[in-house]
Order: C-alpha cells, then sequence, then structure tokens
C-alpha cells in the first residue's frame, strides 16, 4: 500500500460523501398544499370581514382548513416516508422544523387567538414573521440561497403590517402565500422531488 | 511498522466496496438496498455479500417492511460503524501524514 493508494481511498470516500449530501430531498407538496388553503382561507376572512359575517363562520371554515391541512401531512407523510429510497440528515432536520413551525402557527392562531392573548388584528404578522424563522432555516439547511431569501419577504410584510393594520392584511398574507409560497413549492418540486 | 502498513486498517472496510456503503452510509440517515445498489454500482448478489459481513460485525443495522407486497431492506450505519469508519478515515489520514 502506498500514498497514492491512501490518497485515492480519501479521495473515494470524500467524492461519495460529498455526492450524497448534495442528494437534496426537499418536497415542495407541503408548501403548495398549504399555501393554496391557506390562501383560499384568508379570501374568504376577507370576504366575511368586508361583509360583516363573523363570529362562528369565521372559526368553522379555519377549522377546517387547518385539519384538512394537517389531514394531508399525516396521510402523505405516512404514504411518501414508507416508499423514500433514501433518508438524509437534511431532510429529517428540515423536517421536524417544519413540524414545530406548524404547530406553532397553528397554536398561536387558534388558541392564542380564541383565548385573546393575541389581538386578532395583528395575528398575520405574527405569523408571517415565524414562518420567516422557517424560510430562513430551510434555506440554511439545504444550502439553497434563494429558499433562505424568502425569509425576508416574509419579515418585510410582516414589517408592514406590525405598522400599519388594517383588513388589508387577509389580501396580503394570502399574496404572500401565493407568491412566497406556493410558487416556491413548485419550484422546489419541479428541481427536488424524487 | 513501514510508513503504510494496511495492517493498521479496519479490514472490514477495507474493501473498496464495503468502504463506498460505509462512506454513502454515513452520510445519510438511511438508504434502501436499491438505492445503495445504484450509488456503488454493484450487483444484487455482490453487495448482498458484502453488507451481511458489515452487518455480522454491527457496522450496519438493517430493517425489512412490505410495500405493495414486495420485501424492501432499508439500512443504517449503526453507532460502532459510525467508530470504526472515523476510526478508518483517521488512520488513511494519518498514513499520508506521516
Amino acid at each position: 500500500m502506498n500514498k497514492d493508494t491512501v490518497q485515492d481511498d480519501l479521495a473515494f470516500i470524500k467524492g461519495i460523501i460529498t455526492e450524497s449530501r448534495k442528494n437534496k430531498c426537499a418536497s415542495g407538496i407541503h408548501l403548495i398544499v398549504w399555501g393554496i388553503l391557506v390562501s383560499i382561507a384568508l379570501i374568504v376572512s376577507w370576504f366575511l370581514a368586508i361583509n360583516q359575517i363573523g363570529g362562528k363562520t369565521e372559526w368553522i371554515h379555519w377549522g377546517m382548513v387547518i385539519a384538512g391541512g394537517w389531514l394531508f401531512e399525516i396521510i402523505y407523510g405516512w404514504k411518501v416516508d414508507r416508499n423514500k429510497s433514501v433518508r438524509t440528515y437534511a431532510e429529517k432536520v428540515d423536517g421536524f422544523l417544519w413540524l414545530s413551525v406548524g404547530i406553532t402557527l397553528t397554536l398561536l392562531g387558534f388558541i392564542g387567538v380564541g383565548s385573546g392573548a393575541i389581538n386578532h388584528q395583528f395575528i398575520n404578522p405574527v405569523l408571517s414573521s415565524i414562518l420567516a424563522i422557517g424560510y430562513f432555516s430551510s434555506g440554511i439547511i439545504y444550502d439553497v440561497k434563494w429558499i433562505r431569501n424568502l425569509a425576508f419577504g416574509w419579515w418585510g410584510s410582516a414589517i408592514i403590517m406590525f405598522l400599519i393594520p388594517g383588513l388589508y392584511h387577509l389580501l396580503l398574507m394570502a399574496g404572500m402565500m401565493i407568491v412566497f409560497q406556493v410558487i416556491p413549492g413548485f419550484i422546489i418540486q419541479k428541481t427536488w422531488a424524487d | 511498522m513501514s510508513d503504510f502498513d494496511y495492517k493498521q486498517l479496519d479490514d472490514i472496510i477495507h474493501s473498496r466496496i464495503r468502504l463506498a456503503i460505509m462512506a454513502l452510509l454515513v452520510s445519510v440517515e438511511s438508504a434502501n438496498f436499491v438505492y445503495i445498489r445504484e450509488k456503488v454500482k454493484a450487483s444484487d448478489g455482490n453487495l448482498s455479500v458484502h453488507i451481511r459481513k458489515l452487518e455480522d460485525v454491527k457496522y450496519v443495522s438493517s430493517s425489512k417492511k412490505f410495500i405493495e407486497r414486495k420485501p424492501v431492506t432499508t439500512y443504517r450505519i449503526t453507532s460502532l460503524g459510525q467508530k470504526a469508519f472515523e476510526e478508518y478515515v483517521n488512520r488513511l489520514s494519518g498514513l499520508i501524514n506521516k
């Protein structure tokens, strides 16, 4: 065994590890489904608000949307996860990150607003700030700058909504969901989905 | 002991195909048989023999499940395997730096 063989072995190991780590298994489906569901719910909320229809109706459609989203996650997660040929550490960390983001958003949106602990006028900028954390961290985990940079859009919209209250929050958030979540979801799906 | 004494190296890992399997599994959380076969470019029989050797020394663990009535075996590196792989790489690097 000589120096060249050893160097060759080390290069071989490095090559395999580098290639495996490049394996980005991010799925855009979650972003697409949640983005569409939430943007529809936001538009419905806006419609109800301008027509001064409030109360239980508001909670019913949000309840249906959120329950539908989580049901999708359970079914899709169970079905797709068992068929995956490889699971990377990045994918695992990213999955748990978005699970915790999702739980936090649900908690704030329902318990936070429902209990009156969070002023419902400012729930959208709060949720927008938390989504920014998700995108920023996801971009770092997968080492993809444009995903990381989506966070600045969410933080920017949070600043606007914190400073200028109003019903327009609902439409702005719906638009943000399409531009900063559904479209990126399609790009991710097209680029990396296995 | 010569500068490049291969006896310092773990015999189990010191085979191209087993080295490839270990390097692959150390960089992912888990991978199934078909994925490993494609990545290390081995035949079914050859891969089975080498993975079995890694399993025998508990460097790799496996779990079986059925997907659409087809058996799928998933492999992951154990903590013992991780340690052995790190040691192997350190020794290789040590040989080079001597």
